[in-house]
């Protein structure tokens, strides 16, 4: 080994906790960006694994209960490998001296279903002959406290079936569910899945009721066109909904969530890498500055300038390869806890951890990257010097340049007592590694303010756009309904208003290509939906067909306002002219008038749900009376939509406070190396205040008065480059998923800042320590810094 | 007119014709800028040094001789005029080939010794002898023998926070010298160390540069060190105001 690779390595031990604070500050970074990627494959992981595991449908049509000799012939359908029919009601579930349930109860054809198949958690599948056998979800077990032997009451309609459990398991039919897709929000625990024997249904009516079909497509088909050759077959049935893999909530609300995860990552990753950059910088020009008059030796030995590079390069890659096989190792517990958090948050019932070799890599080239230019750009700056200017020591810039602005506080200065107005000064004289540190501080707690401040927007947006509704309650039909019976709702107590809807599946076409929607329609005078339009107006009824599609719809339909698109519905095709955009929590959605709905999805006179609004004499009987009509199938109170959303956003904030965290750590160890090189280089300063008698308490209170500087300064700037970050942030979420409102809660700034300004300044403790503890004379003679 | 009486009376120093040059300095100046302030550190200096000559440049801080020892070294450039190191115009080389001239032919003391702390003494003089095509037994060879020849044989394996200031100096000639240089260069030798130590440390150097042949010039406030001399050079205001040889006034 070489006596310069001798040196290097002893110096590196010699300085071993500045390597140290090197090593911390490169790990951190790999471990945030492995970790988060890592989390984020994860999660999709556990979704495809499990969806594969258990087969998860290609396709599902729901259309109205008909007798399954109705059907038609399904048999050499091309790409398609397997079709289940089953039998899906809502329910409720009343048990005593609780609230009641919402459930769905899926009637099977066979125990084991081959589509959207079971993993037993507890118990087994019912047995063919076993009619009165079901088995529940885990959410019914984990929620409500339901088991393997206990009865469970299912009211459907007016029917009431009363059944036993012997399994709980989980599908992934229902991993992320949500009581209604309309809002795009999932409901951990408020709506429980029933799973039972078709056979006890046929055996009650005497014939085999169906009204869904999944299927299982083969391996490698194309999913549109083999849909599209389902539907053509189905295309007599009265269909409520289609639902591709692609388009099932379980499914697109995990990519949702995974997109707009993907959203923030990559400005905490930046913002990470950069302070990374600028802690290792300070550390290492630190390190060289100590070393300056070795390097000068070294020079004038006649050690060329790439031999001395490459020797530093070389002590600088050992440090990014250590940070990055900690940060390897660190990354695994974030992403275990980003994982956990999310699942938690989202609903899942289980998760899956991978790990990810690209992005690993990437983040470990990243930091040692990093690594290599901060130590390249100080040893090349002093290299680039003569040997012999090298080898003296630089002079300190001991004038103090002032500025204008310091100028004119100078009365205010002299006022100080001097070991502030030192401090002060100081930070003067540094101007631009004040500017640097406060900057990096500012960024730091930026980025996690902004975060907590795009969240709470997001909050802020889906509270607001739910509130604007008058609704109180929203209730959904068993089939459709004539309005005359509707109104059988507006007659129970406390009902100040009724409004129907209806609603059905039809198939969008344009030129710009097809795309599955819901059809809504709503009376034109409608009190208690508003439809939020962002541009044109609302539909009205006229001679022609008006719409108002979501967003996303209209651009994949390739159509703006005043266009004309198809709406293909039971055979039939409508031409509709689109009049405005609206945005909503739930994408494919067609908004028309409530006649144009029944005459399109042919069902005059009728409706498939409806909005009601309650007087505030209402009480808790209003969201269970509805169910004693025999066609109401689900009730859905508005308070629990709200009460949703905000657990979402509550689990979601645990991920913010890890990034929180990771934040302010940065922030301490930019203070740290800055305040203790500070410390370090007027060393000679503070022996000299000793000389003159300063107390040791005097003298600390200069580097407090630095850091505390630093703190305020950080906080002040922190303030914008939040609101900014979080500007940009929710312009990337309205772009991927509904727009966002931007708010600026003071709450949201306070949860960060406040802890910043004390946990910041604590940064400083080490350097004070140093100069108390450190004799005067030793700190007169001190010529290097060590 | 002896060659004495010459150079008093116009400044310059020029060795007896009959010696071997080993370095030639003509019309030498150097000027350094400061924002917009231009400091004129050496003017129109003329000198030659011959072979096995122990030269002291002698005068007060600030007057140039430092600099002029770094312009000797390769460790800086002339603002003008010529400077011949054993045949080789080091004055007009490119860095590279100045880095070279220094690992092969100039050995260096520091005032304040610049040993690599976290190098053995032995370490520390064999660090100067890598970057040479020399074999790794040679190094180990010289690293031994020049730490023995300064007195250091026993403190081979001591780190420079180990020694006294005294003992740095030595390990600092030794390595210096181990690379068998044609031009030893010492700025201040004795400058950090007391008044006898800095003798010894000055006798040890002399006394080695006299058994290895090497050419010296040592840069000095102390008038003391005038004693070990050859000659003996007065820098003043940039200029070499006078030179006498050993034994003169």
């Amino acid at each position: 080994m070489t006596r310069l690779r001798v040196k290097m390595w002893r110096d590196l031990w010699r300085m071993k906790w500045r390597a140290l604070a090197i090593i911390l500050t490169l790990a951190s970074g790999v471990a945030v960006y492995a970790g988060f990627y890592m989390g984020v494959t994860s999660l999709l992981w556990t979704r495809d694994s499990i969806y594969r595991e258990l087969h998860f449908a290609d396709l599902e049509v729901r259309f109205l209960p008909d007798d399954d000799r109705n059907l038609p012939d399904l048999s050499g359908l091309e790409g398609v490998t397997r079709i289940e029919r089953r039998l899906v009601f809502p329910g409720i579930v009343r048990p005593s001296g609780r609230a009641p349930i919402t459930v769905v109860m899926t009637s099977l054809e066979r125990p084991t279903p081959g589509i959207h198949s079971f993993k037993f958690l507890a118990g087994r599948p019912f047995r063919p002959d076993e009619l009165d056998a079901v088995v529940i979800d885990a959410s019914l077990a984990s929620y409500h406290g339901y088991k393997v032997g206990d009865t469970i009451d299912v009211k459907v309609g007016e029917a009431l079936y009363h059944r036993r459990v012997v399994g709980v398991a989980i599908t992934p039919e229902y991993f992320v569910s949500t009581s209604n897709p309309t809002y795009f929000v999932p409901e951990r625990g408020s709506l429980g899945f029933i799973f039972g024997n078709l056979e006890a249904m046929s055996d009650s009516l005497g014939f085999t009721l169906i009204n869904d079909l999944v299927f299982l497509f083969d391996p490698g088909v194309d999913p549109a066109l083999v849909k599209q050759r389902v539907l053509t077959r189905l295309r007599k049935l009265n269909i409520e909904q289609v639902s591709p893999r692609d388009r099932h909530f379980s499914h697109q609300y995990v990519q949702l969530q995974l997109d707009s995860t993907r959203v923030f990552i990559p400005a905490l990753v930046t913002v990470l890498m950069a302070l990374t950059f600028i802690v290792v910088s300070i550390n290492v020009s630190r390190m060289i500055a100590a070393e300056r008059r070795e390097i000068g030796g070294l020079m004038a030995l006649g050690y060329g300038r790439r031999r001395l590079l490459g020797a530093y390069l070389e002590a600088s890659l050992v440090l990014g390869l250590i940070g990055g096989l900690l940060g390897l190792a660190l990354s695994l517990w974030v992403r275990n806890d980003f994982v956990a958090a999310s699942a938690r948050s989202m609903g899942m019932p289980e998760f899956r951890v991978t790990t990810d070799a690209v992005a690993m890599l990437r983040a470990v080239a990243y930091e040692v990257g990093v690594a290599l230019v901060a130590m390249a750009i100080p040893v090349l700056r002093l290299l680039r010097l003569p040997a012999q200017h090298v080898i003296r020591e630089s002079p300190s810039s001991a004038v103090l340049r002032s500025a204008p602005a310091l100028r004119g506080l100078g009365a205010l200065l002299q006022r100080l007592p001097t070991s502030y107005r030192y401090a002060l000064r100081n930070l003067a004289r540094q101007r631009m590694r004040t500017a640097v540190t406060v900057m990096s501080i500012a960024l730091a707690l930026g980025v996690a303010t902004a975060y907590r401040l795009s969240l709470l927007s997001l909050n802020s947006t889906l509270s607001g756009w739910l509130e604007q509704d008058r609704w109180n309650l929203e209730v959904d039909f068993l089939y459709p309904v004539l309005l005359e019976r509707v109104q059988e709702l507006g007659a129970m107590p406390s009902v100040m208003r009724t409004e129907p809807y209806l609603s059905c599946y039809v198939q969008a076409q344009s030129r710009g290509g097809v795309a599955d929607s819901t059809l809504v329609g709503v009376a034109p005078d409608a009190h208690l939906i508003k439809v939020l339009v962002v541009e044109g107006r609302t539909s009205r009824p006229g001679a022609e067909r008006e719409a108002v599609l979501t967003r996303e719809l209209a651009r994949r339909l390739a159509v703006g306002v005043g266009d004309v698109f198809q709406v293909e519905a039971m055979g039939q095709t409508f031409p509709v002219r689109l009049v405005g955009l609206s945005w909503a929590a739930v994408s494919g959605l067609s908004i028309v008038p409530l006649a144009v709905a029944q005459d399109i999805c042919q069902f005059p006179d009728k409706a498939t749900g409806a909005y009601l609004e309650i007087g505030k004499d209402g009480d808790d009987n209003n969201a269970r009376r509805p169910y004693d009509l025999e066609f109401v199938g689900k009730v859905l109170p508005k308070r629990d939509l709200l009460a949703q959303v905000r657990t979402v956003l509550s689990g979601t904030i645990v991920l913010l406070d890890l990034a929180t965290a990771a934040s302010l750590f940065v922030g301490i160890l930019v203070i740290l190396t800055s305040i203790n090189l500070s410390v370090l280089e007027n060393e000679r300063d503070f022996g000299t205040l000793q000389a003159l008698g300063y107390s040791r308490r005097q003298i600390g209170s200069a580097v407090l008065t630095e850091a505390g500087v630093y703190a305020v300064g950080a906080v002040m700037l922190g303030i914008p480059v939040a609101a900014l970050i979080s500007v940009y942030l929710n312009d990337k979420m309205s772009a991927a998923w509904i727009q966002v409102t931007n708010a600026f809660p003071p709450g949201a700034f306070a949860r960060v800042l406040v802890p910043a300004l004390f946990l910041i300044p604590l940064g400083c403790l080490p350097g004070i320590r140093h100069v108390v503890s450190r004799a005067a004379l030793a700190s007169i003679r001190s010529r290097v810094l060590d | 007119m002896s060659l004495s009486d010459r150079a008093d009376k116009t400044g310059d120093a020029i060795t007896p014709a009959s010696k071997d040059v080993l370095v030639e300095m003509e019309g030498v100046a150097k000027s350094y800028r400061t924002g917009e302030v231009v400091a004129q550190v050496l003017h129109d200096v003329n000198l030659r040094i011959a072979r096995d000559e122990l030269v002291v440049m002698f005068g007060v801080s600030g007057c140039g001789k430092t600099t002029l020892l770094n312009l000797l070294g390769a460790l800086d450039v002339p603002s003008a005029g010529t400077i011949l190191v054993d045949g080789e115009a080091i004055s007009s080389m490119s860095e590279g080939a100045r880095t070279r001239f220094r690992a092969t032919k100039v050995g260096f003391v520091f005032q304040f010794y610049n040993l690599l702390p976290t190098l053995t003494a032995l370490e520390n003089v064999e660090a100067a002898l890598e970057i040479l095509p020399l074999k790794s037994a040679e190094i180990r060879r010289r690293g031994v023998h020049y730490l023995s020849a300064v007195g250091m044989e026993d403190k081979v394996a001591k780190f420079p926070a180990q020694l006294s200031g005294g003992e740095q100096q030595r390990v600092a000639i030794a390595r210096a010298l181990a690379k068998e240089p044609t031009l030893i260069l010492a700025d201040e030798p004795t400058g950090n160390l007391d008044e006898g130590t800095g003798l010894e440390v000055m006798r040890v150097m002399s006394d080695l540069r006299r058994r290895t042949g090497a050419t010296m010039v040592v840069v000095t406030h102390n008038p003391r060190l005038t004693a070990f001399a050859d000659r003996v050079l007065r820098i003043e205001r940039g200029r070499i105001q006078g030179s006498r040889a050993a034994g003169d006034p």
